[in-house]
């Protein structure tokens, strides 16, 4: 007999290791009968979590805290141990304001890094001239994509509470909100980034990981109580999301997991978007320009499913600074509740697989991988 | 008589359905609420919210713009503050039932958290009875549609197996029994083995 459960997920090719569990066989092998539940919003996913709806659900790591904390309407103490991966965001602009941008600097495709002192010239002039704010979408008011864009701002002193307009848009709709002009552009994951460069709306100017490199991003969200009364499905869950995460990552695999991601029943995105958003390209259509990010989405690599209680302290940190969240708590109690490093731990010792006996690591002090343990982690810089 | 405005709430509804949002909306209506608008969702959602300013938000769970919604106050201190329908006690099995319906609300001021709840629990049970309506319309559409194929296969064994209408309608039963298939599924493989001979 199956274990059934439910586990919902948003349609973006970070939720990959649900899918390839279930149509690879890793589910079953542990004895799990998944339904994967597609849902259109995170708001969606978090109440179906909260009231037992899900067992399970892939979320934004920044949504598992808030939703810990009661702050964004429901309070319902939420944990993970394990980690979608790194990575995978990007900011994107509209060809108007990207080509208001390279009258700054011709080269901008090149040179993310100086993406954000341009868009500080452009808001300036704005200003001067009486124009409106620009305005950027980012996917959830508790994400890494609104974080990530804050942090890109502030590295240039622009604030993001002040100086641009920030709004939220659902991923599947921020392509046709940039090219209907009700957004100047947004920090969203994939494949929307590349979609909106494919149909020519937009270009991508900067990726997550030039930003913060190897940042957390997705996590697979339980609820406290039922990670207690489910301990055992809940370890084999994530063994089955271990072992497809590890799938993802051989090259030999990319044919057929762009053919899964791409079905109608999951990302239901064009083979030619996902294709490209997996490969690492971020690409100018107009001035048939590419650089090359290899790390623009770890899905495996760099102990990537490790839930590093350095990245929730991090989360944390920039809800205080963006003024979500305010008043004395106990930081590293919410991060030790939220984040169970000590459950992965467990989990993969028991399948001979050794980790990190550690549970945070120095955050944007390391520009090249390094050994930490035995263990090879990745850059960890901020711009 | 003179109304007591203050009693009024002011909901606005956003439903991707727009007969089932016309069905509530004359439902609250019916119960003395006032529905300012039903509106479609899309990017211009948040915009027409805040010219409106109503006192509350019932919307389908269907819309993305449901992540919209949730922007408006963490994000932007200016504007009203709509909030998910909070889950205290009291209001549990309302928002369980709500989500299980397809739908959600969200408060903007400050209102009587009974009179929410009322509202929620009218959205609930026209969602469900919306959501009875159309399995039944399913339901309808597919006996009919049996109905058809069983007939046309019926014409099939009459023409090809030189058999009477009544004996071609017992096969066809038989068949489904033996071969523990729905009728669709017989007349549906009838028809394509005889039809192709035509």
């Amino acid at each position: 007999m199956l274990d059934k459960i439910k586990v919902g997920f948003s349609p973006l090719t970070d939720c990959a290791p649900l899918i390839v569990a279930k149509e690879e066989g890793f589910f079953a092998q542990e004895g799990l009968d998944v339904t994967l539940c597609k849902e259109v919003s995170w708001a969606n996913i978090r109440d179906k979590l909260v009231y037992g709806e899900f067992d399970a659900a892939h979320m934004l790591a920044p949504m598992l805290i808030a939703t810990t904390l009661g702050q964004s309407g429901i309070k319902k103490p939420l944990l993970t141990a394990y980690s979608f991966g790194l990575n995978g965001n990007a900011v994107s602009v509209s060809n108007v304001l990207f080509e208001a941008m390279l009258a700054y600097e011709p080269e901008l495709i090149e040179c993310p890094e100086k993406t954000a002192s341009v868009l500080k010239q452009v808001i300036k002039v704005r200003k001067e001239q009486f124009k409106a704010k620009l305005r950027f979408a980012v996917v959830f008011p508790f994400s890494m994509h609104y974080y990530l864009l804050s942090h890109w701002l502030q590295t240039v002193g622009v604030d993001i509470n002040e100086d641009v307009e920030v709004l939220v848009v659902p991923p599947s709709r921020v392509v046709q909100a940039l090219e209907e002009e009700v957004i100047d552009g947004y920090c969203v994951g994939e494949p929307w980034n590349t979609h909106a460069v494919k149909r020519r709306v937009g270009v991508t100017i900067i990726t997550g990981c030039e930003i913060w490199n190897n940042a957390p991003e997705k996590v697979l969200a339980v609820t406290e109580e039922w990670a207690k009364n489910n301990s055992d499905i809940h370890n084999r869950l994530i063994w089955a999301l271990y072992q497809a995460s590890r799938w993802i990552d051989h090259a030999e695999n990319r044919p057929a997991l762009i053919s899964y991601l791409a079905m109608e029943e999951y990302v239901n995105a064009p083979v030619s978007s996902i294709e490209s958003a997996l490969s690492g390209q971020v690409c100018n259509p107009v001035y048939k320009t590419c650089r090359s990010v290899p790390n623009f989405s770890l899905p495996f690599k760099h102990q990537a499913n490790f839930p590093w209680q350095s990245h929730a302290e991090w989360i944390l940190q920039q809800m205080q600074a963006v003024g979500q969240i305010s008043g004395d708590f106990d930081i590293k109690a919410v991060v030790a509740a939220t984040y169970r490093t000590d459950l992965y731990r467990k989990i993969l010792l028991a399948h001979g697989i050794s980790v990190p006996s550690v549970n945070s690591k120095v955050e944007g002090e390391h520009a090249v991988p390094r050994v930490n343990e035995r263990y090879l982690l990745g850059e960890d810089l901020f711009l | 008589m003179i109304k007591d405005w203050g009693e009024f709430l002011r909901v606005v509804l956003v439903d991707t359905d727009t007969a089932r949002s016309a069905l509530l909306g004359q439902a609250l209506q019916d119960q003395g609420y006032e529905v300012i608008k039903r509106l479609s969702p899309g990017p211009n959602l948040l915009a027409q919210i805040a010219r409106i300013m109503p006192d509350m938000i019932v919307i389908d769970t269907d819309s993305p713009d449901r992540d919209m919604l949730e922007s408006v106050s963490l994000l932007n201190e200016h504007n009203p503050l709509p909030v998910v329908m909070f889950a205290d006690e009291d209001n549990d099995t309302v928002v369980r039932e709500a989500i299980r319906s397809g739908v959600s609300g969200y408060i903007a001021r400050n209102t009587d958290p009974e009179r929410v709840r009322s509202i929620m629990r009218v959205a609930i049970a026209r969602f469900r009875e919306y959501q009875a309506l159309k399995d039944e319309l399913l339901q309808t559409k597919s006996e009919l549609q049996t109905n058809k194929m069983v007939q046309k296969a019926k014409k099939l064994l009459v023409q090809h197996k030189n058999t009477t209408e009544q004996e071609a309608h017992q096969a066809i039963i038989k068949m489904s029994m033996d071969q523990n298939k729905s009728l669709a599924d017989v007349a549906q493989n009838i028809i394509s083995v005889l039809g192709m001979e035509i």
